[in-house]
């Protein structure tokens, strides 16, 4: 049976219902959740110990009525989840074309945009074609749609060479060297990745992608709505999606000071994490390219390139790093594995140093009722209504008291940890 | 009792307009369920049960606490005129978006964005149509609090009644994040059927179940083995029969033609079929609901959610495909009065009908393969331009795509106006096709064995519904042992059958337009000066009457019989063309070349006009019934054929041929004959082709 692509995780429906348009162009209310405004409330929970999930009960409601206040309305938001008819058909829709969605709870969701983008990585990520791509980085080729032949024929022969040497190419979609770049990857058999500022159903179903698409050399993703049409400040945004699924980037040519491949590069080499920044130097090259070197770009060397370019580039990344490590002493290691924000509801929460402040008087009082009720498995809802407190406030109980090893979790469960001896709460 | 339970029996009392009504079994608890998020109810009840009182009250209940509008998904294209009473009494207003109030969609949207639309009627086809879930639906989507779907055994697979819109309403509701309950009703589902729901929309599905027998429901099987037999018998024993009901065909065709049967004999009857527009269809069935009509003689198109509870009797022409099916539509009868029955007619030929549906449920592989693979080597393609491409009919190339885009996930999209492959990876589930097809084997036998069974026939019909419950009726014809109506007939009514049907001939309308692309140096509109004019086939190729000599003349004897020259000279008589032909030309023919030519000569004598055969065909083709849509089949005739102009070719002329079909050849030699200075031509064919016009 084929995977269901429609049927979402509530986490990922919840950051759905709060942040996606789905495909009105219209502005209607409610306006869904700007990137900054869902950070915050993202937050918010976090501190509760809840989840997404969590606002798609009746107790979810009346927590956003109560706590969600400042510069968000609590109204907005109630009337952003009540979309649910919506999202069903907008997500029958989008994924009866083939298409699937992540949401930043999503385990599957790219750990590099988290990585690099952190607060800034995209609550939702459309895509289609092979998910798995995205973790696997690659050469990111950017350049101007305008570009002459001699370009074009540049791009084809670099894509054409990294993708022989099983490197991928991680590209924008756009006319000239984007879509050149891609395609020629899939043409000597390579895989490549593509960041779309607009119209992605268009691009799932169209001719060109077709045959890559189905071999599962190609994934095509967008943070915007699939059926968004071009919008520059979404084009210009996208560039640094491109540059945080790549190990490292070459332009192929850059306006100066204007357009979004000047914009993106200029902004990636202003990173602290940033990748290898690598700018043709030869051939038609347009003035935006030498001022890059000055910003910290580094030359690409010339043709003809042989088989160990990759370890020719990789020595010179590694000195261009020792350099700027004496200015910049802060550097985060590229293996660094960042959580998922919410981990997904499967795994048991582990225990981690960061607890909540909570009144330590309320848990040592509640404890011996939570422990009487814990003699057999329930599940967290069955405590909260037995306490009849919030399921958030439960969970925040529970994974202290695992902590403590006085309760265990099995599977959704929690039960009394019999094999731990000291109850010294119980005792007293 | 709760408060909110007694506001529920107070709004119940109001919408039903007595004030000591009370919840029948189920109903309160029904609702009391909906009220909370997360439920997901499959509520199986006999129609007239009170199924729209639950949403209707669960809805009036839910806008009370602020929720968002019911979107309610029917078959139907509005609610019965009493049901919009009940919801208005309860200060519910009802809208409903279908491809037939079109100009009234933006009014209901605005109604809707002003939150003045409480419970909004969508149905299922509207709901897979791309444009309008796009443009349409979603914007109106962002407020539904309740979401309800009605005839909900459609859902399955297994269903006798798989649609494949529902398939989408499947996917949907499988997508619907738990914030919205859903209720789905319906009223027949056996317990396969009730799984195959269960597994489609997910364990947390409650299923509530009530009993399906009708008190007052006398049920009859009758075998008559011919068309003439259940002719005479329906205009002997109709008048009789109590109040008024409903004559259910399995074929658009048959449903005119018995009920013009029944108005030579005086009975009104009339017929209904999904072919009739939406307007016409609602008079139907008011005057069926207000008694003014005996019968209508119906298709399925008459069904779902039709709710007349003194229906006085329900006949079934043919023995339909399963028991489910049966149960369904004879069940409309015996609600509310004392005694109604319930009779099926067999005959011979319901069988052959019944295999065709099942053999043409799903479209052969090889239709699947050609438009994908076409579909592949494109950039996306339109239906018309997929005909122009492929031997497929425009029905055929609709069938596979319809199949193909409710897969999950679908291989085939479509945007705008064009179809595109999606990029997955896909393969046909032709094991599943095959069970399904085994299944409806299977359900067809069950119909053969209820024909023959000897045990009560409500209890045979309970079990086959998964009800246990039911004891012998003691007043089905098996119980009490003999006919409740006789099953003889008169042989005066007999005899009229006989000639009735020897006398019924068909249609033939005129083409309007030249395909895309064009014909001989023709495009766009035909001008009314090359049209033919309306034409008449004598017969229905292979159907009794005189189809079956047709058949036998063209492909046994090679020479029509002289019975059939008379028919077709009496046919001339009673249509009276005007301006009367004063001369007759045939269509010829390569293979044949005698056959057709050689009835015109003895037709133009016996008619006393000349028999000038001046079409000429220049070229071979391919014979045109290989031809698959109209497109094809109009450009199979480019070029084919000449007039060889002669003396006496002024007048009005009556062009032959033995069999018509796309009515292509019709066109373009009608065409031709007016341009070489012709009259009228009026097209006159031995047998239609009623496969291709099924329904």
């Amino acid at each position: 049976m084929a995977t269901f692509a429609h049927i979402l995780p509530p986490d990922t429906q919840a950051i759905l219902l709060l942040c996606a348009g789905f495909g009105q162009s219209r502005q209607t209310e409610p306006m869904p959740l700007s990137l900054s405004e869902y950070s915050i409330l993202a937050q918010k929970l976090q501190q509760q110990n809840l989840r997404p999930a969590d606002l798609l009960s009746t107790d979810g409601k009346n927590w956003i009525l109560d706590e969600i206040n400042g510069n968000l309305n609590p109204h907005r938001i109630v009337h952003l989840l009540e979309r649910g008819a919506m999202l069903a058909v907008a997500v029958e829709g989008w994924t009866s074309k083939g298409l699937w969605i992540l949401s930043r709870s999503d385990e599957a969701y790219p750990q590099r945009l988290k990585r690099k983008l952190k607060q800034l990585s995209p609550p939702i990520l459309y895509g289609v074609g092979n998910q798995a791509l995205l973790s696997v980085g690659g050469l990111a080729i950017v350049g101007s749609r305008e570009i002459d032949d001699e370009g074009l024929q540049y791009t084809q022969r670099i894509a054409e060479n990294f993708a022989e040497q099983g490197i991928q190419i991680v590209s924008g979609g756009a006319r000239g060297v984007d879509q050149t770049a891609m395609l020629a990857a899939a043409a000597v058999g390579g895989t490549s990745v593509g960041v779309l500022a607009d119209s992605l159903i268009q691009a799932a179903l169209s001719k060109k992608y077709r045959d890559g698409l189905r071999a599962g050399q190609l994934a095509l993703v967008s943070p915007y709505d699939p059926s968004a049409g071009f919008n520059p400040g979404n084009a210009m945004n996208r560039n640094k999606y491109i540059y945080a699924l790549a190990d490292r980037a070459l332009i192929v040519n850059s306006a100066y000071e204007k357009g979004g491949t000047w914009a993106g590069a200029k902004e990636e080499l202003k990173q602290e994490s940033q990748i290898p920044v690598w700018v043709r130097v030869e051939g038609n090259i347009l003035a935006g390219n030498h001022q890059l070197l000055k910003l910290g770009a580094m030359p690409f060397p010339s043709e003809p390139w042989n088989f160990n370019i990759i370890s020719l580039l990789e020595e010179a990344e590694h000195i261009n790093k020792m350099e700027i490590q004496e200015n910049t002493p802060k550097q985060l290691s590229l293996n660094e594995i960042i959580p998922p924000e919410f981990p997904p509801m499967e795994l048991d929460i582990q225990p981690n140093k960061h607890t909540l402040p909570l009144p330590k008087d309320a848990y040592e009082a509640v404890l011996p009722l939570l422990l009487h009720h814990l003699n057999e498995l329930k599940e967290d809802q069955e405590i909260a209504d037995l306490l009849d407190v919030g399921i958030g406030q439960v969970r925040a109980w529970l994974k202290r008291s695992i902590q403590e090893k006085l309760v265990e979790k099995k599977k959704t469960k929690y039960v009394l940890n019999r094999n731990h001896q000291q109850l010294p709460l119980l005792n007293s | 009792m709760s408060d909110l339970q007694n506001s529920a029996l107070q709004l119940l009392r109001t919408a039903l307009q007595d004030p000591t009504a009370t919840f029948r079994d189920g109903q309160w608890e029904a609702i009391a369920q909906l009220l909370y998020p997360r439920t997901r109810l499959l509520m199986v009840q006999r129609t007239g049960w009170g199924k729209s009182l639950v949403y209707f009250l669960t809805t009036r209940l839910l806008r009370n606490q602020g929720m968002g509008p019911t979107l309610l998904i029917s078959p139907l294209l509005a609610l019965m005129r009493n049901q919009i009473a009940a919801a208005e009494r309860i200060g519910l207003q009802a809208a409903t978006i279908n491809s037939t109030n079109q100009e009234e969609w933006q009014i209901v949207q605005e109604q809707l964005l002003n939150n003045q639309v409480d419970i909004l009627l969508i149905s299922p086809e509207r709901l897979a149509n791309e444009e309008f879930r796009e443009q349409v639906l979603l914007p109106l989507s962002a407020r539904i609090g309740f979401f309800v779907v009605d005839e909900a055994h459609c859902i399955s697979d297994w269903g006798h009644d798989f649609r494949p819109d529902f398939r989408r309403i499947v996917r949907i509701l499988q997508a619907l994040p738990t914030t919205i309950s859903v209720l789905a009703t319906t009223a027949t589902a056996n317990n396969r059927v009730t799984n195959d729901i269960l597994v489609q929309l997910g364990s947390n599905l409650k299923v509530v179940r009530g009993k399906l027998t009708r008190q007052s429901l006398c049920l009859q099987n009758i075998s008559l083995p011919s068309q003439k037999d259940k002719l005479a018998w329906l205009a002997e024993h109709l008048p009789s029969l109590p109040g008024s009901g409903i004559i259910y065909t399995l074929t658009i065709q048959d449903s005119k033609q018995v009920a013009e049967w029944l108005k030579t004999q005086g009975i009104d009857a009339a017929p209904y079929s999904g072919q009739l527009e939406n307007p016409e269809r609602q008079v139907l069935e008011q005057r069926l609901l207000n008694n003014e009509i005996k019968a209508l003689v119906a298709t399925s198109a008459l069904g779902m959610g039709f709710d007349k509870p003194d229906l006085g009797f329900v006949i079934h022409y043919q023995r339909p495909g399963s028991v489910v099916h049966y149960y369904q539509q004879v069940g409309r009868a015996g609600r509310a009065v004392s005694q109604a029955y319930g009779i099926l007619l067999s005959g011979d030929r319901d069988r052959e009908i019944t295999d065709y549906f099942i053999e043409s449920a799903f479209p052969p592989q090889s239709h699947i393969e050609e438009i994908l693979t076409i579909l592949a080597e494109e950039n996306g393609l339109s239906v018309s331009q997929l005909e122009e491409r492929l031997n497929l009919s425009r029905g055929q190339i609709e069938k596979v795509l319809k199949l193909l885009s409710v897969e999950s996930p679908s291989p085939v999209a479509k945007l705008d106006s064009r179809w595109y492959v999606t990029p997955i990876n896909y393969t046909v589930d032709w094991d599943k096709i095959h069970r399904l097809t085994e299944i409806r084997r299977q359900e067809q036998a069950k119909m053969l064995d209820y024909i023959n069974t000897s045990s009560c026939l409500m209890v045979f019909l309970a079990r086959e519904l998964d009800d246990d419950t039911t004891t012998n009726c003691d007043r089905c014809a098996v119980c009490l042992d003999k006919p409740l109506i006789p099953e003889t007939f008169s042989l005066e009514k007999s005899q009229k059958a006989i000639g009735f049907l020897l006398r019924s001939n068909h249609i033939i309308e005129p083409r309007k337009r030249w395909p895309s692309g064009g014909i001989y140096s023709w495009k766009g509109n035909i001008p009314p000066a090359l049209q033919a004019d309306i034409g008449r086939a004598l017969s229905l190729w292979g159907d009794a009457g005189w189809g079956a000599l047709v058949k036998q003349g063209k492909y046994q004897d090679g020479h029509f019989n002289d019975a059939l020259v008379n028919a077709v000279a009496e046919l001339i008589q009673h249509w009276q063309p005007n301006p009367y032909p004063t001369w007759i030309t045939c269509v010829p023919s390569l293979i044949r070349p005698e056959l057709v030519p050689n009835f015109s000569e003895r037709l133009a004598r016996q008619l006393n006009i000349p028999f000038l055969p001046c079409v000429r065909k220049i070229k071979p083709n391919r014979p045109q019934k290989e031809m698959r849509n109209s497109s094809q089949q109009a450009r199979n005739l480019d070029g084919v054929f000449e007039i060889m102009n002669g003396q006496g070719m002024e007048g009005s002329v009556f062009l032959v041929d033995d069999m018509v079909d796309s009515r292509w050849t019709f066109t373009a030699i009608a065409a031709l004959l007016r341009q070489a200075g012709s009259g009228k031509v009026f097209p006159l064919a031995l047998a239609l082709n009623s496969l291709s016009q099924g329904e």
